[in-house]
């Protein structure tokens, strides 16, 4: 038991100089969460077109994107380009106001830049698994929606067709909290260095406030979701 | 091993002989239409053919005519060698150890009587349709005819077989089990039990606004071939009452009968941007900005110009593209912070006179866009170069 203690330490402190073995300048993460887009807030509670078609329940949204390291310090700065899915399907209604066996499909393909910071000082000097991270940044969510023979959607008024699809301007917050699984595994850790060059690799969970909706716009689609949990990999080379 | 007898049995018992070289050197010549009428493929006249087939609509079109079947032997064969050719009944079977013998199953006269082979080269024999295919077309059948060039060559038999299947028999119809309406189409299933377990078979769907035959299908609207069991038709009329049928085909092309008409008629739906616009939703299908906001409307001349210049100039080459994609980037703020102030508004639409003017003159003389994406792509390349330029000469 004792020498367990005594070797303990010596392991940590192999484990921590394995996260400084070789450079790494990105991180790459893929994520997978809910989301569902706040279109329904558009009309203050008196109608709600989204939850009459697709329900009230969230639906997986799929990410990943690329950071490159910019500053390496106190923690670490990235700039990260990324990109998604979300796609929902529902039925459309009968003129009686009952469903459909047609299904109509909301489709949303996000791409966003992201501002990151990584608050790994801790664990690169003291082998503390646990890193922070907060992202800001810019989105662009184009989206588009299907009637029931998967053609684009349209809508016409007063002699004048509009075709359901388009893009939407926004802007995101996000709180992260990293495990880095090096630290379960450094002897891994350090052959997936050595091999791919893949320094750290972490699990996460993010909590992100997205605001979709070009910027207060009254003739835009709402897309925020201020409620968004994702979880995923990420891989730090 | 059992799997292997069972299937000779089969094939034994069906008459199918594959047109293997069972007379030393034997090669297939290749089919010819005797007269003026034309060969399907599947009939596989060419030399390098293996299997034969006539079906239906082949039938009609063979009926009383001939065709002339080509061999040769690629080897020379002794003096006095002799040969034969017969062909079965559809079903049946020829003698194949002299070149005299028939057999019950066999067609009653031989194609070629025993006769000198007296070239191993160019040889060919005519063969009657209707002996081939059994005189009716609407037999019902799925048989094999087989035909015999039988050698003699100094006592020694051998006998090369050419089997033609003959497939008279359409599939089973269809039954249609359910017709769906959405809008402007319908979804329509069926089933097929009766043609469980036969290969290759395809569908058909045909619907018309009033009721049809077998005879009159063609007339309507139809698929194309489905192999799945479904099939949404759209481009429908809604309100309108359409008549729908099925009709299943073989892997030998023989379309069946149809199945028993159903009717359906399509309903107006509403897809959730129908939905969501009928609610009063405000959301416009839309990707720009600056320029919609300085002149109020998306119609506006200018902007028409615009938007002409970017689909005819921009969008199609990578520079364009990338300019385009910043444009997207950076706009909506500028186009929110302008489209409330007359002032601001009429500032920009100002600024983008020149562009238009430019815009318009590149639509009207195509020359002028390669050049200038010449020019700014120099111009790009340089402030780059002169930027990093600088900055070297900083850091030193």
């Amino acid at each position: 038991m004792y020498r367990k203690l005594i070797i303990l330490p010596f392991l940590l402190l192999i484990a921590g100089q394995a996260m400084a073995d070789s450079p790494r300048s990105m991180v790459w993460e893929l994520r997978f969460g809910l989301y569902k887009p706040d279109i329904d807030s558009e009309f203050s509670g008196s109608k709600h077109p989204y939850q009459d078609i697709f329900g009230s329940s969230n639906h997986l949204m799929f990410q990943t994107e690329l950071g490159y390291e910019v500053y390496k310090g106190v923690g670490s700065l990235s700039i990260a380009p990324g990109f998604g899915y979300y796609g929902v399907k529902g039925k459309g209604l009968l003129q009686s106001g009952e469903a459909s066996k047609d299904t109509t499909k909301l489709n949303i393909f996000p791409l966003y830049l992201s501002l990151v910071y990584r608050f790994d000082w801790l664990a690169i000097h003291y082998n503390v698994p646990i890193v922070p991270v907060i992202k800001g940044g810019f989105d662009y969510y184009i989206w588009w929606i299907t009637n029931g023979v998967g053609d684009v959607a349209t809508y016409t008024q007063n002699g004048h067709t509009t075709r359901a699809r388009g893009g939407t301007f926004g802007a995101h917050v996000s709180f992260a909290i990293h495990f880095l699984l090096d630290w379960l595994a450094p002897g891994m850790a350090q052959e997936f260095d050595s091999d791919v060059g893949v320094n750290n690799t972490y699990l996460f969970a993010e909590y992100t406030l997205s605001f979709i909706n070009n910027f207060g716009s009254k003739s835009s689609f709402n897309l925020s979701d201020t409620k968004s949990v994702f979880f995923g990999i990420a891989f730090e080379f | 091993m059992k799997v292997r007898l069972l299937l000779l049995a089969i094939i034994l018992g069906f008459g199918i002989r594959p047109a293997y070289a069972d007379i030393n050197g034997f090669q297939f010549g290749g089919i010819t239409a005797v007269g003026d009428f034309t060969l399907d493929a599947r009939l596989g006249k060419t030399s390098a053919d293996k299997e034969h087939v006539v079906n239906i609509e082949d039938c009609k079109v063979y009926q009383g005519q001939s065709i002339e079947i080509h061999w040769s032997l690629n080897r020379t064969v002794a003096s006095g060698t002799k040969y034969a050719v017969k062909i079965s009944q559809p079903g049946g079977s020829c003698g194949t150890t002299s070149l005299s013998d028939l057999g019950s199953t066999c067609y009653n006269d031989f194609l070629v009587s025993e006769k000198d082979l007296t070239s191993t080269a160019d040889n060919s024999f005519y063969v009657p349709m209707d002996v081939l295919m059994g005189g009716d077309c609407n037999a019902n059948t799925d048989k094999v005819t087989n035909v015999y060039i039988v050698l003699d060559e100094a006592g020694v038999v051998t006998a090369q077989t050419i089997a033609f299947e003959v497939d008279l028999q359409p599939p089973a119809a269809p039954a249609i089990t359910d017709i769906t309406p959405g809008d402007s189409n319908l979804t329509v299933t069926w089933e097929d039990p009766d043609n469980a377990g036969e290969e290759g078979l395809t569908y058909k769907v045909y619907w018309c606004t009033q009721k049809f035959t077998n005879s009159t299908r063609e007339h309507c609207k139809s698929s194309d071939k489905l192999t799945a069991l479904s099939y949404q038709v759209s481009g429908l009329e809604n309100d309108k009452t359409y008549y729908i049928g099925v009709a299943a085909t073989d892997k030998h092309d023989n379309e069946g009968l149809l199945s028993e008409l159903q009717t359906g008629k399509p309903v107006p739906v509403q897809d959730f941007f129908e939905h969501y616009k009928s609610s009063g939703g405000k959301a416009m299908g839309d990707f720009c900005f600056i320029a919609t906001a300085a002149w109020g409307t998306k119609s506006a001349h200018d902007v028409v110009i615009l938007r002409r210049f970017r689909d005819v100039f921009l969008l199609t080459n990578p520079v364009g593209r990338a300019f385009v994609r910043a444009y997207y980037a950076t706009s909506p703020p500028i186009a929110r912070f302008i489209r409330h102030s007359e002032i601001l508004r009429a500032v920009v639409r100002t600024a983008l006179k020149p562009f238009v003017l430019f815009a318009r003159l590149s639509l009207k003389y195509h020359v002028l866009m390669p050049l200038a994406t010449v020019l700014l792509v120099l111009l790009t390349a340089g402030a780059v170069f002169a930027l990093r330029k600088r900055k070297k000469c900083t850091e030193n």
